[in-house]
C-alpha cells in the first residue's frame, strides 16, 4: 500500500464530531500562527509573549507526563516535580562549568541534543527505582512516597552543595545549538534569512517555542500510540479493577511501573529543557507547589484524556502566571481609582498576593465534587461517571 | 487491641516473610550498634540529652500520627490535609491565648492557675478544630465515598491546599509566635540537662493518648468505630450509624491534632502556614512505621521517629534528617508494609 | 398480619436496573424463603430492605410503618436485623465482642445479657470459642456467629442470607435446625437460598426470583411439588 493511501485512509477514519479532533487541529493552528501574530499586533511585548508560551509548554509536557501516570493508570503521583528537578539538574551538571568547582574537578559541555535523551534516562530509571518497591502496594501508598520523594530530592540537590551549587543554584546554563535557523515574521525579523549556528539565547524565544511545540508533538503521538496499543488498554484494566487485571494476565507491577516510567521521563524531558531555556536550575524551582500544579491541570483538564491535559496546563498556567500575578497591580489600580489610603492599598494588594493555595485547593476540590470528568472528559470517563458502572452502588444509601 | 483498621487490603509484600522480616529489624539493629551505641558509651550525657530531645518530639508527632491512623482505619483515605489540621489548631490556639490576653513575651505570672488555663484553652481549641475537620469530612470527603480512590485523594490534597491558603491569606507568610506556658527550670541527670517543660510535654501527650486507648477500647463510639473500620456494611446492620461515626473520628483527630498544635507552639514557639506540610508527612511515616490503623502503633512510630530524627540531628548532619525519615518510610513500605504493630490476623 | 410488607420495590445499580417490582410480605410467625438463582435479586431485595441500597420506587412497610426515611441503622433499631451474605464478621473482634456488636443498638443490660446466654446456648461451640478471634474461626463456627450476632439485636424479623452457603452438610442441618428453632420462638424469618429444596422444606411460603422479578410464589410445600420449579432450581 502506498503511503499517500494509507494516509488518505487514516484521514477519512478522522471522526471530526470528536471534541477531542476539534481540540487537535484547534490548539495546531494556534501554535503555528502565534509567533507570527503576536509579533505582527504588539511587537514590543512579542518576545515576551512568546517566550511566555514556551514556558507553557514546559507545563504542557508534564501535564501529558502526568496524564499517563494519574489518568491512564490511575496512579497518585504527588512528587512529579522531583522528576522534573532531576531532568533539569542532569542539564544543568553536565552542561554547565559546575563540576568544575565539585570534586570532579572539570568543566562538562555535553550538547543539549544528547542531554535530553540523557536526562530522560536518568529519570526514568529514578522512577523505576522508586517505583518498583511501592507499586506493589495499593496505589494511595504510591501518593505519600511519591510526596515525599517529591520533598527530598530539592533537599538533595540543596544538600549536595559541592556538586550542584546548593542553594546558590547552577547558573550560566550552555544554550542549545542549532547549525541553521531560518528568521522571519515569526521571529520578529522583517524579512527571511538563514541564520547559521543559532545559539537558543534568551534573545531567541521562538527557537525555543518551536523547540517546544516539536516537543510536545513528538510527546503527544508517543502517548496517543502507547494508549492505542495493548499497553493502554493495560493501564485502563489496572486502573479499573486491578485483581480482575491481574486475572486476565496483566503483569500489573510492571504495568504500573511503566506507567509510572513513562510519566518520569516526561518530565526529565520537560526538566532538561527548562533548565536549557532559564540557563539557571535552583532547588527553588521545583517544590510541591509545582506537582500539585500539575495534577491541577491533569484534573482540571481532564484525567485521562490527552487534549484535557494540554488545555487543562494552557488554563492553568494562564491562571497561575498571568491573572494571579497580575492580581496586585490590578487590586492596586482599582485601590488607586477608588482613591484608597495608602495602608487600605497595601493590605488589598497585599491579601491578593497571598490567594493562589486557596484558587488551587478550590480548583481541585470542587472539580473532583462537582465535575470530576474535567473540562474534556476521556470518552471512557464520562460515560462511567454518567452512567454508573454495575459494581459501585450509586445509590447507595450511606453515602447521604 | 486497640486497632482501629485493618491495615493494607491486597497488599502483597515486597520483600515478605522471614527474610524481609530479619532485614527489617536487622538494618536498625546494626545502626544503632555501629552508629549510636559507641557514643551512647563515650558520652552518656549527651546521648540522654539527644534522648529527651527526640521523646519530646515524638510525643508531639504522635499527636498528629494519630489523626493520620484513625482516619485511615476507618475509610481507608489518606488524609492530605491532616497535616494542616495540626497548624490550623496551632493557629486557632494561639488567637485564643491572645484573646485571654497570653501573648508570647508577657508573663502574666499565673502560677498554678496556668494548668487550668491552658487545659481550658485546649479544650476550645480541640472541639473548634475537630469541628473544622468534621465539616470538611462532611463537605468534601463524605460525597465522593463511593468514587474511585483517587477523588478523594486528590479531593484532599484540594483541602491541604485550602487550610494553607487560608492561614497563608489570614497570617500571611512569616512566621506566628506563640505563648511558651510550660515551667521553666530543669533537673541534671547523667550531666544531661532535662527540662521541665519536655517532661510536662511528654506527660500531656502520654495523657492523651491513654485516653484515645481507653475511649476506643471501651466506649460505645469506640467500638462503632472499630467495627466501621472492619466492615461498614455489617456495622450498618448492627445499627451503628456509619456517618456519625466516621464524623468522630475525624472530630478526635482534629481535636488531638490541635493538642499537638498547642504542645508544639508552646516548645517551639513559632510555626507558620505550611509547617504542618512536613510535620504532617513526618506523622503519616510514624503512623506506617508502627502500623497504620494500628493506635499504639501510631504512638509507637512517632516516638521511633522523634528518636532518629533527634539523633541524626545530634550526632549526624540535621539537613539530611529529612532525606532520613523519608527513606525510612520507604524502607517500611519494601520490608513489612504493615509496621512495626501492624495486623497479622487474616482479613474476613 | 403482615410484619413486612414490601410493594413495587425497584432497585438500580447505576443504569442497571436489579430489581423490578417487588412484591412481597412476611407474616408473624412466618418462614418466608426467597428462591433463585444466581444475580435473581435476592440479595439485592435483603439489602434493600435493610437499608444498605436505597430504592428508586416501591414501599416497604414495617409493623405499619413506612421505612422510607428511615436509614440502615435506626431499622436495626426497629428490629429488622440481617445476617448478610458471606456472613461479613468483625474478623479483628473477638467471639464475645462480635455478640456484643450485635446488640449495639440496644441499651438493656439484663436483656443483653439474657439474650448471650440463649445465643450460647443455641450455639455452645461458641460459648467454647467465646475469647477466639472471629477471623479465625471455621465458615460453619462463623456463620453461627452471624446468626447469633443477628440474634443478638432482638430481632423482630430476621433475614438470613445464605446462611448455608459453603459449609459442610452436618453444619447445613444444624444451621436449617436452629432456624426453626429460632422461629418457633416466635421471630419471623425472610431466608434467601441457593439450597432452594432445603429452604422450601422448612419454610411456610416461598417467592421465587427471576432477574429482579418475582415469577412465582406458594407455600413451600407446594413449590417443591411444582414441576417447573423443580427444574429449575432443584436440579432434577
Amino acid at each position: 500500500m502506498s503511503l499517500a493511501v494509507a494516509a488518505r485512509r487514516r484521514f477519512s477514519s478522522v471522526d471530526w464530531r470528536d471534541p477531542n479532533t476539534l481540540t487537535y487541529v484547534g490548539l495546531g493552528f494556534l501554535a503555528l500562527i502565534y509567533p507570527t501574530v503576536v509579533y505582527l499586533i504588539n511587537p514590543d511585548q512579542g518576545p515576551a509573549l512568546v517566550s511566555q508560551a514556551a514556558d507553557a509548554g514546559v507545563f504542557v509536557v508534564m501535564a501529558l507526563g502526568l496524564n499517563v501516570v494519574v489518568g491512564f493508570a490511575g496512579l497518585l503521583d504527588l512528587g512529579y516535580a522531583a522528576f522534573f528537578a532531576i531532568g533539569a539538574y542532569t542539564y544543568g551538571m553536565l552542561a554547565s562549568g559546575q563540576l568544575a568547582l565539585s570534586p570532579i574537578g572539570h568543566e562538562v559541555h555535553l550538547p543539549f541534543w544528547v542531554l535530553l535523551f540523557v536526562a530522560v534516562l536518568v529519570a526514568a530509571t529514578c522512577g523505576a527505582i522508586l517505583g518498583a518497591p511501592t507499586l506493589r502496594l495499593r496505589g494511595d501508598y504510591l501518593a505519600i512516597v511519591t510526596l515525599g520523594f517529591g520533598e527530598i530530592v530539592p533537599r538533595v540537590f540543596r544538600n549536595l552543595s559541592q556538586f550542584t551549587g546548593g542553594v546558590n543554584a547552577i547558573s550560566a546554563i550552555d544554550a542549545p545549538v542549532l547549525p541553521f535557523w531560518i528568521d522571519g515574521p515569526w521571529d520578529g525579523g522583517a524579512s527571511f534569512a538563514v541564520v547559521q549556528n543559532l545559539k537558543f539565547t534568551a534573545g531567541e524565544p521562538t527557537a525555543y517555542y518551536v523547540l517546544m511545540v516539536l516537543i510536545i508533538v513528538a510527546v503527544v503521538v508517543v502517548i496517543r500510540n502507547a494508549q492505542r496499543s495493548r499497553i493502554g488498554r493495560a493501564w485502563m484494566a489496572v486502573r479499573e479493577d486491578e485483581v480482575a487485571a491481574e486475572a486476565m494476565g496483566v503483569n500489573t507491577v510492571n504495568i504500573k511501573l511503566l506507567a509510572f516510567a513513562i510519566g518520569a521521563s516526561v518530565s526529565g524531558f520537560a526538566g532538561c529543557y527548562f533548565g536549557a531555556k532559564l540557563s539557571t536550575v535552583s532547588p527553588e524551582n521545583f517544590t510541591f507547589l509545582v506537582s500539585v500544579t500539575i495534577l491541577l491541570m491533569v484534573t482540571l483538564g481532564g484525567m485521562g484524556n490527552i487534549p484535557g491535559a494540554i488545555v487543562g496546563a494552557l488554563v492553568i498556567y494562564f491562571v497561575q502566571y498571568k491573572l494571579l500575578s497580575d492580581l496586585p497591580h490590578w487590586v492596586a489600580s482599582a485601590a488607586s481609582a477608588l482613591s484608597l489610603s495608602q495602608h487600605a492599598t497595601n493590605v488589598a494588594t497585599d491579601y491578593a498576593t497571598r490567594l493562589n493555595f486557596v484558587i488551587f485547593g478550590l480548583i481541585l476540590a470542587v472539580t473532583m465534587l462537582l465535575r470530576p470528568q474535567g473540562l474534556l472528559p476521556s470518552r471512557v470517563r464520562a460515560q462511567e461517571l454518567q452512567r454508573g458502572t454495575t459494581d459501585e452502588s450509586v445509590f447507595d444509601a450511606s453515602a447521604t | 487491641m486497640a486497632t482501629v483498621a485493618g491495615p493494607l487490603k491486597q497488599t502483597r509484600l515486597g520483600i515478605s516473610g522471614r527474610v524481609g522480616g530479619w532485614i527489617f529489624y536487622g538494618v536498625p539493629l546494626v545502626a544503632f550498634l555501629v552508629l549510636i551505641l559507641p557514643r551512647l558509651v563515650l558520652n552518656p550525657g549527651f546521648f540522654l540529652q539527644i534522648l529527651v530531645f527526640g521523646v519530646t518530639d515524638g510525643a508531639v508527632l504522635a499527636l498528629i500520627a494519630l489523626g493520620y491512623t484513625m482516619v485511615y482505619g476507618i475509610i481507608e483515605l489518606i488524609n492530605f490535609a491532616h497535616g494542616d489540621i495540626f497548624t490550623l489548631g496551632g493557629f486557632i490556639g494561639v488567637l485564643i491565648f491572645s484573646l485571654i490576653g497570653i501573648v508570647p513575651g508577657k508573663d502574666l505570672n499565673l502560677g498554678f492557675l496556668t494548668l487550668f488555663v491552658v487545659i481550658g484553652v485546649m479544650a476550645v481549641t480541640m472541639a473548634i478544630n475537630g469541628g473544622i475537620n468534621v465539616l470538611i469530612e462532611r463537605v468534601a470527603y463524605r460525597p465522593l465515598r463511593h468514587q474511585p480512590r483517587l477523588a478523594p485523594l486528590i479531593t484532599a490534597v484540594g483541602m491541604s491546599f485550602i487550610l494553607e491558603g487560608l492561614m497563608f491569606i489570614w497570617k500571611g507568610p512569616n512566621f506566628i509566635q506563640s505563648p511558651d506556658l510550660l515551667p521553666g527550670g530543669h533537673f541534671t541527670v547523667l550531666a544531661a540537662n532535662v527540662d521541665y517543660r519536655s517532661i510536662v510535654l511528654i506527660a500531656a501527650a502520654l495523657v492523651l493518648v491513654v485516653l484515645l486507648t481507653v475511649f476506643i477500647e471501651r466506649t460505645k463510639l469506640g467500638k462503632a468505630m472499630r467495627a466501621t473500620a472492619q466492615d461498614r456494611d455489617a456495622a450498618q446492620l448492627m445499627g451503628i450509624d456509619i456517618n456519625r461515626t466516621i464524623s468522630a473520628t475525624f472530630f478526635i483527630g482534629a481535636a488531638l491534632a490541635a493538642a499537638g498544635g498547642i504542645l508544639y507552639g508552646f516548645y517551639l514557639h513559632n510555626f507558620r502556614f505550611d509547617t504542618g506540610f512536613i510535620t504532617g508527612l513526618f506523622a503519616f511515616t510514624a503512623a506506617v512505621l508502627g502500623g497504620i490503623g494500628n493506635i499504639r502503633g501510631a504512638a509507637l512510630g512517632a516516638l521511633l521517629i522523634g528518636l532518629i530524627r533527634a539523633f541524626n540531628d545530634g550526632y549526624g548532619r540535621s539537613e539530611w534528617s529529612d532525606v532520613l525519615i523519608f527513606a525510612i518510610l520507604v524502607y517500611v513500605l519494601v520490608f513489612r508494609p504493615t509496621g512495626l504493630l501492624g495486623m497479622q490476623v487474616p482479613e474476613k | 398480619m403482615a410484619v413486612l410488607e414490601v410493594e413495587g420495590l425497584q432497585t438500580y445499580y447505576g443504569r442497571v436496573r436489579a430489581l423490578h417490582g417487588i412484591t412481597l410480605h412476611v407474616d408473624a410467625g412466618e418462614i418466608v424463603a426467597l428462591i433463585g438463582s444466581n444475580g435473581a435479586g435476592k440479595t439485592t431485595t435483603l439489602r434493600t430492605i435493610s437499608g444498605l441500597i436505597r430504592p428508586t420506587e416501591g414501599t416497604i412497610v414495617f409493623n405499619g410503618r413506612s421505612l422510607a426515611d428511615v436509614t440502615a441503622a435506626a431499622r436495626v433499631g426497629q428490629g429488622i436485623c440481617q445476617s448478610p451474605e458471606g456472613r461479613r464478621l468483625f474478623a479483628r473482634m473477638t467471639v464475645t465482642d462480635n455478640l456484643f456488636m450485635g446488640a449495639y443498638a440496644r441499651s438493656d443490660k439484663a436483656g443483653i445479657q439474657k439474650d448471650l446466654d440463649r445465643v450460647y446456648e443455641l450455639f455452645p461451640r461458641l460459648k467454647e470459642r467465646a475469647t477466639q478471634i472471629a477471623g479465625t474461626l471455621s465458615g460453619g463456627e462463623q456463620q453461627m456467629l452471624a446468626i447469633g450476632r443477628a440474634l443478638m439485636s432482638k430481632p423482630k424479623l430476621l433475614m438470613l442470607d445464605e446462611p448455608s452457603l459453603g459449609l459442610a452438610p452436618i453444619f447445613i442441618q444444624t444451621i436449617f435446625d436452629i432456624v426453626l428453632e429460632i422461629n418457633a420462638s416466635g421471630v419471623p424469618v425472610l431466608l434467601v437460598e441457593q439450597n432452594a429444596n432445603k429452604a422450601l422444606e422448612i419454610a411456610h411460603r416461598a417467592y421465587v426470583l427471576e432477574t429482579g422479578n418475582i415469577v412465582k410464589t406458594g407455600t413451600g410445600g407446594e413449590l417443591l411439588e411444582s414441576e417447573d420449579i423443580a427444574k429449575a432450581y432443584l436440579g432434577m
